[in-house]
């Protein structure tokens, strides 16, 4: 047996678990549905990981949300998977409409100024006048926040937009602003905690 | 109905998912189809009740070129809503040659069109230039735009992973039925004026449209 013969029968072996994990879960089956999903989120780690780096992107947290993305999308839209084709040609075209879908937002939030580099020193400038009660800790901390939380933050709770505003204006649905809004707070809390 | 909101991880996430998890019944591409195609007709005969049936229906359909006509719009209709559902299900493909297909079919029907009217001379170049068909294909765009509406419901439930692509094939599935219901209701038949105002006009403007509105309509 030569290499590519090992990766073709690999690469089956691993379709031909796939879907029959997918048959299961599709008929109600909570163990092979559980096993399907872990299955599914170390190659969909892979593919986004290779997907967001070329993307110029290198917050790590976006993989994650790209993953959660995609295992929520083939929860709800498992339905218009047929047990008769290939599964992973399936999962691949979500997971690619899910990167690219990420790769358009990303590209409106850059647009809109969103990713601007900042520093403690500037976020101080800006919002010392503002409220002079905000510690330089938490300025500090605001300012170390990955760009897209950061933003998150300032929308939402500084200059007190809806969720729907931050998510015009920030070019993201409304569920990845709340992400983001919440791995901020919990980043924040424990930045200060930690002094 | 489980929401991204910020699970701490990917455990969390698959936990939440798989306490929903119901048995799932699968609705065939086919049924899906004919369900839209039944909707759609029925909605069509609707708006051209209203808008008023052409009063020689029973001429229209005892004529060959006529009858040709509607076929092979019915058939673009048909075939290309099929393939705007089949685009929007996770890695299934079109053929390669659909659109050759489709442009096939158009072309034979504006030459069965044409054979309608050889007989009784086309000359009527003013006919079918007059500004006021204009009527016509604003009528066409409204009745696709309700029909659209409908249709973009259908593939919403579906996963349209390509979402220019399905928006492009249903708007020229909806062009069709549309025109097929002008057909119906304009007494006009003036091969010039059904080439230009209930063909040549709104069919370009309602596949642009589609594909303008496409990511945001079909985003999920």
């Amino acid at each position: 047996m030569n290499g590519s013969e090992g990766i073709k029968i690999s690469f089956e072996q691993r379709e031909a678990m796939l879907r029959e994990l997918m048959s299961r879960s599709l008929l109600g089956n909570e163990a092979a549905y559980r096993e399907l999903m872990r299955e599914l989120v170390s190659i969909l780690r892979d593919f986004f990981s290779n997907g967001v780096r070329k993307s110029g992107v290198t917050d790590l947290n976006v993989v994650d949300d790209l993953i959660q993305e995609t295992l929520l999308g083939i929860h709800r839209k498992r339905h218009t998977y047929d047990k008769e084709q290939l599964f992973t040609p399936w999962l691949y075209a979500i997971a690619r409409y899910k990167l690219i879908d990420f790769q358009r937002r990303n590209y409106r939030f850059r647009a809109v100024g969103g990713l601007e580099p900042l520093t403690a020193e500037k976020y101080a400038e800006d919002w010392n006048e503002a409220d002079p009660l905000l510690s330089a800790s938490l300025l500090k901390a605001m300012a170390d926040l990955p760009d897209k939380q950061r933003v998150a933050v300032e929308l939402v709770k500084l200059q007190e937009l809806s969720i729907d505003e931050a998510t015009q204006r920030m070019g993201m649905s409304a569920s990845a602003v709340k992400v983001s809004l919440h791995r901020a707070v919990k980043a924040l809390r424990k930045n200060l905690e930690d002094g | 109905m489980v929401e991204s909101r910020g699970f701490q991880n990917e455990g969390e996430l698959i936990e939440a998912l798989v306490g929903e998890l119901k048995p799932v019944v699968r609705v065939s591409l086919q049924r899906r189809v004919a369900l839209w195609l039944f909707v759609c007709t029925s909605a069509l005969f609707v708006l051209v009740s209203i808008a008023k049936f052409r009063g020689d229906l029973a001429t229209m359909f005892s004529s060959v070129p006529h009858v040709l006509t509607a076929l092979c719009l019915v058939s673009i209709g048909v075939v290309s809503g099929y393939f705007s559902f089949l685009s929007a299900v996770p890695g299934r493909t079109i053929p390669k040659r659909a659109l050759l297909m489709v442009t096939i079919v158009a072309v034979g029907s504006v030459v069965a069109m044409h054979w309608g009217q050889a007989g009784a001379g086309i000359g009527g170049l003013a006919v079918g230039l007059d500004p006021r068909g204009i009527h016509c294909t604003r009528t066409i765009l409204f009745w696709s735009l309700i029909l659209g509406a409908g249709s973009v419901m259908a593939l919403r439930r579906l996963a349209p992973t390509r979402p220019k692509i399905s928006a492009t094939w249903i708007a020229i599935a909806v062009a069709s039925l549309s025109s097929i219901g002008m057909a119906l209701h304009c007494p006009a038949d003036n091969f010039l004026h059904v080439l230009i105002w209930h063909f040549l006009l709104p069919f370009p403007i309602i596949v642009f449209l589609a594909r303008l509105l496409a990511l945001r309509l079909l985003r999920w």
